[in-house]
């Protein structure tokens, strides 16, 4: 057996044009490498831009997954970790220029939450079954929901964001499976909040379902 | 390029490629994974020498359960994964057992990979899946005993010419 997979997987290799798409990349980031220019990108992280949605034929997908009129047409929004989406009504791309811990880490066993230089200490708001809800306002007109939970060595967060005349524009999670999100959703009544719910149900059946291997089978 | 990051580029694209697609049988998401990690590899600081294929399989491995469980991911999924993952193989037969693979359960599939082809042991597998190593075990004979099943149930009178 071990022959037939090696000989199949021997095949399976990075496709040519992403091999050279990537070494490009590397070859500019590594130019762009100084001394003090590490230090800055080790704190910035990557640039990287992934598809999640396309356009066609993932549309109809799309509709059935998401309610429709949730994404305002050609609409682009900026989270507070510096991820985005970009969406024309019926299918968004959503791209990542941050990372969770830009603006919410451990610290000393305290978790920080710091979106925009307030430094709050929520360890004691963390909970797997309560959501601690923060709010911003960034000056543009959006309103933005921090939903935050889990614990301290496995913690979340989901971010939504609300436009001024109260239509919901889009969301960004991280790490945000638990009971805590789905309970989130709901307070803030999300149109996503069933989804959210049914997403959460289905990832503890996983669980549950993987954790039953460990016993011998019959 | 910094030599070493292109050497390690060279050497390892391909299996970090391999696992990504094993995790996710999206070529476009398996990619960009690709792209993910060996970014992360260059700014990453003070990787013990001998150890940095393990960190990469490793961050492979995490960055691709953050995909499939991301909200988006969870919810549309992507144009490669409703096309299935079509690659070119030399013969019928590998593509068939390719097909087969693909189609178990993830936690199959990445572990008949790192078993398999990338000579991991059940102690290595169970750390990076973050499993147990009963559990990788298990995991290993039902993916083998599916993989028989379903080679038979395609149409294959035995599994035997696929060595099984």
């Amino acid at each position: 057996m071990k022959q037939q997979i090696n000989s199949v997987f021997e095949q399976i290799r990075l496709p040519a044009q992403a091999s050279e798409r990537i070494r490009a990349q590397l070859d500019m980031e590594c130019s762009n490498l100084t001394e003090k220019g590490l230090d800055n990108m080790r704190a910035k992280k990557n640039i990287r831009i992934r598809k999640k949605v396309l356009a066609g034929v993932i549309a109809a997908a799309v509709i059935c997954a998401v309610p429709a009129g949730v994404y305002a047409a050609n609409n682009i929004i900026s989270f507070i970790a510096g991820s985005g989406q970009i969406s024309d009504g019926g299918a968004a791309v959503t791209f990542d220029t941050g990372s969770l811990d830009s603006y919410l880490k451990v610290v000393d066993g305290k978790l920080i939450l710091d979106p925009d230089g307030e430094k709050l200490d929520i360890t004691d708001e963390l909970s797997e079954t309560e959501p601690y809800i923060y709010t911003t306002q960034p000056g543009d007109g959006t309103t933005h929901y921090l939903i935050i939970g889990g614990t301290l060595d496995n913690y979340g967060v989901a971010e939504y964001v609300r436009s001024e005349d109260g239509q919901w524009q889009g969301g960004f999670s991280n790490n945000a499976m638990g009971e805590w999100c789905v309970n989130g959703a709901r307070q803030l009544e999300l149109p996503w909040a069933d989804m959210i719910a049914q997403n959460y149900q289905n990832y503890q059946n996983e669980q549950q379902s993987s954790g039953s291997e460990s016993s011998p089978e019959a | 390029m910094e030599q070493d990051i292109g050497a390690l580029f060279c050497a390892y694209q391909d299996s970090v490629f391999r696992l990504a697609l094993s995790y996710t049988r999206s070529v476009q998401d398996a990619e960009d994974i690709c792209q993910t990690v060996f970014l992360k590899l260059l700014h990453a600081a003070n990787l013990q020498p001998g150890k940095k294929k393990a960190w990469l399989m490793q961050v492979t491995a995490n960055e691709s359960r953050n995909l499939l469980r991301s909200f988006w991911r969870r919810n549309v999924g992507s144009l490669d994964e409703l096309l299935e993952v079509t690659l070119p193989l030399r013969t019928s037969k590998d593509s068939e057992l390719f097909a087969q693979v693909m189609a178990l359960d993830t936690k199959y599939r990445v572990v008949l990979y790192l078993y398999y082809y990338e000579g991991f042991s059940t102690a290595e597998i169970a750390r990076l899946t973050h499993s147990s190593k009963t559990a990788v075990t298990t995991r290993l004979q039902r993916a083998r005993d599916k993989l028989k099943t379903s080679l038979e149930g395609a149409g294959y009178e035995t599994a035997d010419q696929f060595g099984l």
